[in-house]
């Protein structure tokens, strides 16, 4: 068998049905909310008085919310949203914890006792509050753009990225080959990046894929206190909650929107789980 | 120990690495409102290592002889003492001169396993120093990494494969190659062989050797194991408890040891030949803590021919052979007229 450590944990993923499965949901949900709208030209935003809170019918698949917009329109758009703040708010922890905890690790000492006291003092601050703080420091008029919803959750989710990276490097930090690349010459940035990044991929992966579900939901809820973005998934569940009451159910309002919100969920959880074995085969104990 | 310049010619075989007074200290991790204390790993060594020659290093685990290997290479940095390497002072170096004297000084350690980065490939792991230093590219970059590996005796084929594919002799070839690809002049060997199977272990000594011999390296051997100590050092040095006891050519250690301790361990090494009187002295208990080393001579509290002065004064050192020289740390040793 003549393959790399990559190649043997991809013929590992390769025979794990629940992350496959996982992993083609989410392609096909992917592919369905970036290119849906255009392609069916389906428009989120149109109103039609004339067809307010119509239930599912074979004109619009998912029924219509209470000011005659088309729900699976919504849905599709919502969910792009969703998608882009779960990756990019994701990609911008990662990013930034990985680079942290790869510094603290790798200096250690009095550097190391700084870093990591304020990754502390920062878990100790109550996140929702540092949340909001961050998007009331955005103006008026950015509120329920990605932007802000971005940052927001990106600051607040780097703190458990760093802790782990710092642990992993810690502990490869005084390992033999990592020796013996200092006294070969290597420069600091080449053991990072060489020696120490390569090692600690395969658990950076697996975290991340894990924390792109924490982030979607974190999104809903600020969509609760309508901090979130304008239109998303969980905006869209929001508004459905509203509409129930005991005398009239709009339930496709609350159904559809959910119904992908939780699929997305728990296709990530799938995939995630899958890295992790495939990744890191010793942790299955 | 000091120890004054041999009486050999100093330009044939003038010293590549001079030890003076080497001491470190690890200070434990005091909790709050408790004293930091201070583990005495090495504690003032001294010696010499003259080119070509192999230097042996022995001791119990927890004897301090891996910190002085550590130490000696800065991959530690010693608490005090000075380290002379090719009669540069390593202390005084700024780190980019000292990353650049690097490539003249490797190590192999002993765990085959946590030696090779697991995500390169053995090629990769081998070429790497050489683009660092830029001593070589392209093809003649793939040429020097198929003689390193036909140096050390593995087939050009093993460049494409992972560390994980080898077995624990064969990854400790390919540690060798990679020292070798920065043509260092000096190689610490930290248990270099101990993890190996008695047959691996000897084929791996040849291969040292025999590099050795052709492109004159310098090695210190730190071993426990007595059998490979004397199949392949000139000198030994023994140690224990962060200091130096004996120091001897491998023959004076074998046929007349000067320490208690030195005897005690060649007695409790089993020799290869099954019909030899195997009687150990058995040395009590297990080496006392270096936090609070044994006052007076530190093997006092084990040894088997302690007497008045040992656990109160310290011994000083005896030189009990002129030339070649032999020096032991002890009450009972006596200077050679």
């Amino acid at each position: 068998m003549r393959d790399g450590p990559w190649a043997a944990a991809a013929r590992r993923l390769s025979r794990n049905r629940p992350a496959l499965l996982g992993a083609a949901v989410l392609l096909v949900l992917s592919l369905l909310c970036v290119l849906g709208p255009s392609l069916l030209g389906l428009d989120a935003m149109l109103t039609s008085p004339e067809l307010r809170n119509r239930p599912p019918s074979s004109e619009h698949w998912f029924g219509t919310d209470a000011i005659g917009r088309d729900l699976f329109a919504r849905v599709l758009v919502g969910g792009q949203a969703s998608l882009a703040v779960g990756v990019v708010a994701t990609l911008v922890s990662v990013v930034v914890g990985v680079s942290y905890g790869m510094v603290a690790g790798f200096y250690g000492g009095k550097l190391d006792e700084v870093m990591m006291r304020f990754v502390d003092f920062m878990y100790g601050l109550p996140y929702m509050f540092l949340v909001i703080l961050i998007m009331l420091l955005f103006s008026e008029t950015a509120r329920g753009q990605m932007l802000p919803v971005f940052v927001a959750l990106g600051l607040v989710q780097w703190l458990t990225m760093a802790r782990i990276v710092r642990g992993q490097v810690l502990s490869l930090r005084h390992r033999e080959f990592v020796l013996a690349a200092e006294l070969l010459g290597a420069s600091d940035l080449r053991i990072l990046s060489r020696h120490l990044l390569p090692n600690i991929t395969g658990v950076v992966i697996v975290y991340a894929t894990l924390m792109v579900p924490q982030v979607i939901i974190l999104e809903s809820f600020l969509s609760f206190l309508g901090l979130g973005v304008a239109l998303s998934w969980g905006q869209l569940v929001s508004d459905g909650i509203a509409v129930v009451n005991p005398v009239r159910s709009y339930w496709w309002l609350l159904v559809w929107p959910g119904a992908f919100l939780g699929l997305t969920l728990l296709s990530l959880n799938f995939l995630g789980d899958g890295l992790r074995d495939a990744l890191d085969p010793k942790s299955r104990e | 120990m000091s120890d004054a310049p041999g009486p050999a010619p100093r330009a044939e075989s003038a010293p590549l690495v001079e030890v003076e007074h080497l001491v470190k200290h690890f200070p434990t991790r005091g909790g709050w409102g408790k004293n930091r204390e201070v583990v005495r790993a090495v504690d003032g060594v001294s010696f010499t290592i003259r080119r070509g020659e192999t230097l042996g290093l022995v001791g119990e685990s927890g004897s301090g002889k891996t910190t002085v290997g550590r130490t000696l290479l800065r991959l530690i940095e010693p608490t005090s003492g000075r380290v002379r390497f090719d009669g540069v002072e390593l202390g005084s170096l700024t780190s980019g001169a000292l990353r650049r004297l690097r490539p003249r000084m490797q190590i192999i350690f002993q765990d085959p396993y946590a030696s090779l980065n697991p995500r390169l490939s053995v090629g990769e792991a081998i070429a790497e120093p050489l683009r660092v230093h830029g001593l070589a590219r392209g093809p003649e970059l793939e040429r020097n990494v198929v003689s390193l590996l036909d140096r050390v005796g593995l087939p050009s084929s093993a460049r494409d494969r992972y560390p994980h594919e080898f077995s624990g002799g064969q990854r400790q070839r390919i540690c060798i190659a990679r020292a070798l690809s920065v043509k260092p002049s000096f190689i610490v060997c930290d248990e270099a062989v101990s993890a190996l199977d008695l047959s691996i272990q000897a084929q791996v000594l040849n291969l040292l050797r025999d590099l050795s011999d052709d492109l004159g390296l310098t090695y210190l051997f730190i071993t426990h194991n007595l059998n490979v100590l004397r199949s392949i050092a000139d000198r030994v040095l023994v140690m224990y408890l962060g200091q130096v006891v004996e120091s001897a050519t491998v023959e004076q250690l074998f046929s007349a040891p000067g320490h208690p301790y030195t005897r005690a361990l060649l007695s409790a090494n089993p020799s290869p030949d099954p019909l030899a009187a195997f009687d150990p002295v058995s040395l009590e208990g297990e080496i006392p803590s270096a936090v609070h080393p044994p006052s007076g001579c530190r093997f006092h509290t084990r040894c088997p021919e302690v007497f008045e002065p040992c656990p109160t004064i310290i011994p000083s050192n005896h030189l009990v052979n002129r030339e070649p020289p032999h020096r032991v740390l002890c009450h009972l040793a006596e200077d050679a007229a």
